[in-house]
């Protein structure tokens, strides 16, 4: 892992080489991101679809060709790939065009994959098992008379990898259709959207090295072509009248006004930086350092809550009365800060997941490929600090 | 001595941390995503409080920040004490909280919600 591609990683924080383990709420950028963003308003900048003019048209195919390797990264076609603000927004679009009366969700689910159901839909939710996985037997008894059932592909809090294609399978038998909260997954583990039999797929650029503010659903277009538009305006039209509209064709018929064409160009070389070094490869990396963390924290008896480390994602949450009985979750983040390592705390945007463990906030160190074994080292050193003072 | 000895001298066993009783003028605040809650309570003897005291639950900050307002009320009128602001407590802490304001703000909100319903 090129860890020198990271400027950010070069930073000092309290006196500390900055360790960043808030991978899962957001990603630090390589320099090739960055600079393809500062090229591309170098030389670039344009509107899109909307010109004759050299830039515009070079900015156009620039954009374009974003859509086919971000789709393509997913097993998704050009035309089936929307670029969204984010997941939340991806999964917006669904709530919204496709109108699901009825919706079958979990209890682990971010606020993003559970709030837009709770809101216009009748929504079912899905309890967990003891080892921290969708209890797959409610499921499969809640999904009858489902219209789509909505599951994250892994868990910001229990980093539970979710059994898509399983579930898949048991959404289709019952006639629903199946969206796939792609947020946690798709930054690590290779993703694809027909082999995993997801009918919609939600993600985020800024979670897999790309800019904030650009994301993508990926999407079947026989499904896709039957929905009506998300937004309206420029763009997503192919003939307005006095008195009605035509609309584009797919993917511009969601992606109304001008678009974050630096963000897509930008998670396009997001993108390629992932291909570059290879899913399989980040994969085993994480792996090797969330077994690291989870026993090193079970041995100071902290217990990482969710599944073992074969059946998660690179990250780990634990619950500050694991460290001690005086401190909150914050006391530990503001502590190891101090160090200089970035975590995150509090209930990650998961409050019913929380409150359904009967936990307040967690402390949650999330991985990504430019993290290290000697980062990890330091932050379980750190950790055994806290704990032989508070402790 | 660090800032945590700092924090912990006043948040550990806070001699104002304790129920408060009915009819005393009290005031509530929390923030629901880290599970914070901190109660103010005033007892007023004539045109002075006597009296102060906190409840809690949540982070260490808030807690020291809710007990050296509690030291900072008593003795004081009512007049005198609603005049407190945050950057008076913040002073008390000698910048020891720089990153966590928002949790000292839970305990001088509910300090403020005190004058509302009084």
């Amino acid at each position: 892992m090129n860890r020198e591609d990271f400027p950010i990683l070069e930073r000092v924080v309290n006196g500390h080489r900055l360790v960043y383990f808030d991978n899962a709420a957001t990603t630090q950028k390589p320099i090739q991101v960055i600079r393809t963003i500062s090229e591309f308003y170098e030389k670039f900048n344009s509107n899109v679809h909307r010109g004759v003019h050299t830039l515009s048209q070079e900015a156009s195919e620039l954009y374009e060709k974003a859509h086919e390797v971000v789709g393509r990264f997913v097993g998704g076609k050009p035309e089936e790939t929307i670029f969204t603000r984010n997941a939340t927004e991806a999964i917006n679009l669904v709530a919204y065009s496709l109108r699901p009366k009825k919706v079958v969700t979990t209890i682990m689910e971010h606020h993003s994959n559970f709030l837009p159901w709770q809101q216009l839909s009748e929504v079912e939710i899905v309890g967990l098992t003891e080892d921290g996985q969708p209890d797959i037997d409610g499921l499969r008894e809640k999904a009858e008379g489902a219209d789509l059932v909505a599951v994250t592909g892994a868990s910001n809090v229990l980093g539970t990898i979710v059994p898509i294609r399983k579930i898949s399978k048991i959404a289709h038998d019952a006639g629903a259709l199946l969206l796939v909260d792609g947020a946690q997954s798709v930054p690590h583990l290779e993703t694809d959207l027909r082999e995993m039999g997801a009918d919609f797929l939600a993600f985020s650029g800024h979670k897999m090295l790309g800019p904030t503010g650009i994301g993508a659903l990926a999407g079947r277009k026989e499904i896709l072509d039957e929905m009506g538009p998300f937004m309206y305006g420029g763009d997503m039209i192919s003939d307005v009248y006095v008195d009605r509209a035509e609309w584009n064709d797919l993917p511009w018929k969601f992606e109304a006004g001008t678009p974050n064409i630096a963000g897509g160009i930008g998670f396009m070389a997001a993108v390629e930086y992932l291909q570059k070094t290879g899913m399989g490869k980040i994969r085993k990396h994480e792996k090797a350092l969330t077994e690291m963390a989870y026993d090193g924290l079970k041995d100071m008896g902290i217990t990482a809550i969710g599944p073992e480390p074969d059946n998660r994602t690179g990250l780990v949450a634990f619950s500050a009365s694991d460290v001690s009985t005086k401190l909150h979750a914050h006391d530990i983040g503001d502590m190891l800060n101090e160090k200089g390592i970035a975590v995150r705390t509090g209930m990650h945007c998961a409050h019913p997941l929380h409150r359904h463990l009967g936990l307040d906030a967690t402390v949650r160190a999330s991985f990504y490929l430019y993290n290290t074994d000697d980062e990890v080292q330091y932050f379980l050193d750190s950790m055994k600090q806290i704990k032989r003072r508070f402790g | 001595m660090d800032r945590w000895d700092f924090i912990m001298e006043h948040a550990e066993h806070s001699r104002y941390l304790r129920p408060i009783p009915d009819g005393w003028v009290t005031g509530e605040s929390g923030n629901r995503s880290c599970g914070d809650y901190v109660k103010m309570g005033v007892k007023i003897n004539g045109a002075k409080i006597e009296e102060a005291r906190f409840q809690h639950s949540g982070c260490m900050v808030s807690r020291a920040a809710a007990s050296i307002l509690c030291g900072m009320l008593e003795g004081k009128s009512e007049e005198e004490a609603m005049k407190i602001t945050f950057d008076d407590l913040l002073e008390k802490f000698q910048g020891a909280i720089q990153t966590r304001l928002k949790c000292a703000k839970i305990a001088y909100d509910a300090f403020r919600k005190m004058w509302e319903t009084a």
